[in-house]
C-alpha cells in the first residue's frame, strides 16, 4: 500500500471513531427528544415496531406530566392525574438555594484562604477531603438528623445538603480565581480607603466575577442534577428527578413518553443559564493591571 | 507639618531582614529619593510607611503622630505601587473616582467628576477617561496609576519606581513633569528607585539603602563627592567607580599606598592612622571613570595601560583598560578613536578620589583637594 492510502485510511479511521462516539454521546438526547413527541402508541407500541421519529407529533406528553389540560386518556382508559410542576418548583428552589449558600460561604472561605491563608497551609485539602467520599455514604446520619431537626422531607432541609456537599467545589474554584488576582489590588483599595469587607466586595469580587459565573454554574448543574440525596432525604416533597423516576401508571408499567418529557423539560435551566452567562466563561480579565 | 520619621525600624521575613534597624526623617514638602539595589528593601520601606507592612520593631511617625499601628486607609499618605495595581474591571475614570468614593464624608458626584477631570489634566490622560488600563500603553497605565494616587489630597505620597517599566525617552520626560509637579504639589514625597540618574536630578536628598540598612543619607551632590562607603560610592555614578586594591606601607616613617605599577604618596594628616590601623590588610582606592584621562590628556604620565573595549556613546566614550589584570573603565571626551589592544598613557586625577578602608567605609575623599601625589613604577623594594 502506498503512503498516501495508508494516510487516507488513518483520516477514514479518524473520522469513524468520532462519529461512533457522537452516536453514543447524542442518541440518548436524540431519543428522549423525539419521544417526548410521540403519542402513547408510538412510544409504548403493542406491535414491536420502532418508530425512529414521531409519525404523529404531539404536545400530549407534556400536558400530561404538566397536567395542563386533558389528554383525552390513553387507550381509552383515564389514567390518574400527573402533576411534575411542583416537583420542578422544589428542585428549582433546593438547587439554586443550595447553590446561593455553597457560593456564599465558598467564596469568603476561598478569600480568606487566598489573602491570610486562613486555617493554615492544609487547610484547601482538608475541605477537598470532605468530597472524597460519596455524599451517599453518610446520608443515614444525616436523615436521622434531619428527622430530628425537622428538615426531613422539606425543601430548605435539602438546600442545605446540596450547600454543603458543593461547598468543596466552590472553595477550590474560586481559591484559583482569588490566587489569581494580584496582591496588590486589595491592598490599594485598602490604601483608598476601603475596610476590609469593602476591599473584598468593590475590588475583588468584580474581578472574580467571571469566575463566580463560572463556579454557579458548574454547582447549580451538580444541584440540579442530584437524584440519589433528594431520593433519600425527601417523602411526599419530592423534587423534578425523584418524581421523574416514579412517574408509572397502573396499565402500562412506566410511561416513556411523560417521563421523556420531564427529561426534556429538566434539560433547559441549566441550558438557559449557560447562555446567560456565556460572556462570563471567558477568562482574562486581570490582564492591565499589573505591570510584568 | 508632614514630616516622616522612622525610628529604628525593622522588619524580617523569615531569613531575610528586609529592613534592618532603619532611621529617617523625610522633611516637610521634601523630595526624598530612596535608591538601592534589587531587594534592598526599598519596597518595604515604603510599605512600612503606608502601613501594609508592620515593622517587627521600631515606630513610624507621620506629621508627628505615631501611625506605627493605624490602618493604610487612614494615614493620609497616597502610594503608587511598584506594579501599579491599577483596578483591570474599571475605566480610568472610576479608578481615578474610587479612592474619592471610598472617602468620608463622599464628596458628591459632581465634585468627584471635577476632581477627576482636573488631575486628568494634569497627567494629560484626559482623552483615556473612558478606556480600561488593558487598552492603555505602559506610559499611560504608569499616569492613570500616579492619577489615582494623587486624586486625593494626601500630606504624604509615595512613589514604588513609578519609571522603572518606561523607556528611556519617556523615563527622561517623566522626570521632568515629576518634578514639576512636586514643586506644585508642596507635598512631601518618597521616591524609591534604582537608577542614581533619576535620584540625582529629581531629589533634595538621596537615602542610599543596601541590604536593608541605610547606607547614607545627604544631598545629591554630597553623595557623589563624600560618599560614606564604598557601596555608596559604587551605587551612584554610571559607568561605577573603578575600585583599586592597594597595600598600607611604611617607609622610613612615610605612609604610602602600594599597588603593582602605582604608589599614592603625600597622604593627608588625617588619614594617617586610621590607615595605620590597615597595615598589611590594605585599602581600597576609588577614583570614578570621569577621573581616568588618556593619551594626551594624559600628560606626561608614564602609567601604560592596554585597551581592552571602547564604547561610544555619542556624547563620551566608554573605554575599558587592563591595570595589572584588572579592568578599569575610563569615560572620555569623543573625537579621539581608540583601538583595542593599543597602549595608552594613563593618568589618575586624584583630586575627587575616595580612599575606602577595610571595612568599606571612606577614610578619605579628596573633594577638590589635590594633595595626593600618583607615582607610577613597581614600588621599590624594602
Ligand atoms: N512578603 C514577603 N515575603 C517574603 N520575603 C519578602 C516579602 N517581601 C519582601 N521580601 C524580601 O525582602 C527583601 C526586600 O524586598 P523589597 O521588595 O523591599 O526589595 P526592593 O528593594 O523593593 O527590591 P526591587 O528593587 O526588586 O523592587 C527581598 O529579599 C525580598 O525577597
Ligand atoms: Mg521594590
Amino acid at each position: 500500500m502506498s503512503s498516501r492510502n495508508v494516510s487516507r485510511l488513518i483520516v477514514c479511521a479518524r473520522v469513524l471513531a468520532v462519529a461512533l462516539f457522537l452516536v453514543i454521546l447524542l442518541f440518548p438526547i436524540f431519543w428522549t427528544t423525539t419521544m417526548a413527541f410521540k403519542p402513547a402508541e408510538e412510544w409504548a407500541p403493542t406491535d414491536g415496531t420502532t418508530y425512529w421519529l414521531p409519525e404523529d407529533w404531539t404536545l400530549s406528553n407534556f400536558i400530561r406530566v404538566l397536567n395542563i389540560g386533558d389528554t383525552g386518556g390513553f387507550g381509552g382508559i383515564i389514567e390518574a392525574p400527573l402533576d411534575a410542576t411542583p416537583s420542578i418548583i422544589r428542585s428549582l428552589i433546593a438547587g439554586i438555594g443550595g447553590t446561593l449558600l455553597a457560593l456564599v460561604c465558598g467564596t469568603l472561605t476561598a478569600y480568606g484562604i487566598s489573602r491570610h491563608r486562613a486555617g493554615g497551609r492544609h487547610h484547601p485539602f482538608s475541605i477537598l477531603q470532605m468530597r472524597m467520599f460519596p455524599p451517599i455514604a453518610v446520608i443515614v446520619p444525616i436523615l436521622f438528623l434531619w428527622t430530628y431537626l425537622q428538615l426531613f422531607d422539606t425543601v430548605h432541609g435539602l438546600a442545605l445538603v446540596y450547600g454543603a456537599v458543593t461547598f468543596p467545589f466552590v472553595v477550590w474554584l474560586m481559591l484559583s480565581f482569588f490566587d489569581e488576582i494580584p496582591r496588590e489590588i486589595g491592598e490599594a483599595a485598602r490604601v483608598d480607603g476601603c475596610s476590609r469587607m469593602g476591599v473584598f466586595v468593590k475590588a475583588i469580587l468584580p474581578l472574580a466575577r467571571n469566575g463566580l459565573a463560572t463556579t454557579a454554574l458548574f454547582v447549580f448543574i451538580l444541584n440540579w442534577s442530584d437524584f440519589i440525596i433528594a431520593l433519600s432525604l425527601t417523602d411526599a416533597n419530592k423534587t423534578a428527578p425523584v418524581f421523574l423516576n416514579e412517574i408509572t401508571s397502573a396499565s402500562t408499567g412506566r410511561e416513556f413518553g411523560p417521563q421523556a418529557a420531564l427529561g426534556l423539560i429538566l434539560m433547559l435551566p441549566p441550558l438557559v443559564l449557560a447562555v446567560f452567562i456565556q460572556k462570563h466563561l471567558v477568562r482574562g480579565m486581570t490582564f492591565g493591571a499589573i505591570k510584568r | 507639618m508632614t514630616d516622616v520619621r522612622l525610628d529604628h525600624v525593622s522588619k524580617r521575613f523569615g531569613s531575610i531582614q528586609a529592613l534592618d534597624d532603619v532611621s529617617l526623617h523625610v522633611a516637610h514638602q521634601e523630595f526624598f529619593c530612596v535608591l538601592g539595589p534589587p531587594g534592598a528593601g526599598k519596597t518595604t520601606l515604603l510599605r512600612s510607611i503606608i502601613g501594609l507592612e508592620h515593622p517587627d520593631a521600631g515606630t513610624v511617625e507621620i506629621g508627628g503622630h505615631d501611625v506605627t499601628g493605624s490602618e493604610p486607609g487612614k494615614r493620609s499618605v497616597g502610594i503608587v505601587f511598584q506594579n501599579l495595581a491599577l483596578y483591570p474591571d474599571k475605566t480610568v475614570a472610576k479608578n481615578l473616582g474610587f479612592p474619592l468614593r471610598q472617602q468620608s464624608p463622599r464628596p458628591s458626584a459632581a465634585e468627584r467628576d471635577a476632581r477627576v477631570r482636573e488631575i486628568a489634566r494634569l497627567l494629560r490622560i484626559e482623552p483615556l477617561l473612558n478606556r480600561r488600563p488593558a487598552h492603555l500603553s505602559g506610559g499611560e497605565r504608569q499616569r492613570v496609576a500616579i492619577g489615582r494616587a494623587l486624586v486625593r489630597l494626601h500630606d504624604v505620597y509615595l512613589f514604588d519606581e513609578p519609571l522603572s517599566a518606561l523607556d528611556a525617552l519617556l523615563r527622561v520626560e517623566m522626570r521632568a513633569e515629576l518634578k514639576h509637579l512636586q514643586r506644585n504639589l508642596e507635598k512631601t514625597l518618597i521616591y524609591v528607585t534604582h537608577d542614581h540618574v533619576e535620584a540625582m536630578s529629581l531629589a533634595d536628598r538621596i537615602c542610599v539603602l543596601a541590604g536593608g540598612r541605610v547606607q547614607q543619607v545627604t544631598s545629591p551632590q554630597e553623595i557623589y563627592r563624600r560618599p560614606a562607603n564604598k557601596l555608596v560610592a559604587w551605587t551612584i555614578g554610571s559607568p561605577p567607580i573603578n575600585l583599586i586594591e592597594m597595600n598600607v606601607v611604611e617607609n622610613d616613617g612615610q605612609l604610602s599606598l602600594d599597588h603593582a605599577e602605582i604608589r599614592i604618596g603625600s597622604l593627608p594628616d588625617g588619614t594617617l592612622d586610621p590607615l595605620r590601623a590597615l597595615m598589611g590588610s590594605g585599602a581600597t582606592l576609588g577614583v570614578r571613570p570621569e577621573a581616568v584621562m588618556l593619551g594626551r590628556d594624559a600628560g606626561d604620565s608614564r602609567l601604560a595601560c592596554r585597551v581592552i573595549a571602547v564604547e561610544p556613546l555619542g556624547p563620551e566614550t566608554i573605554v575599558d583598560l587592563e591595570l595589572h589584570g584588572q579592568v578599569i573603565k575610563a569615560l572620555t571626551p569623543p573625537g579621539v578613536a581608540y583601538r583595542p589592544d593599543e597602549r595608552l598613557p594613563v593618568a589618575f586625577d586624584l583630586g575627587t578620589a575616595h580612599i575606602f578602608g577595610g571595612d568599606g567605609a571612606t577614610v578619605y575623599s579628596a573633594d577638590g583637594d589635590q594633595s595626593l601625589v600618583l607615582h607610577v613604577g613597581a614600588p621599590p623594594n624594602e
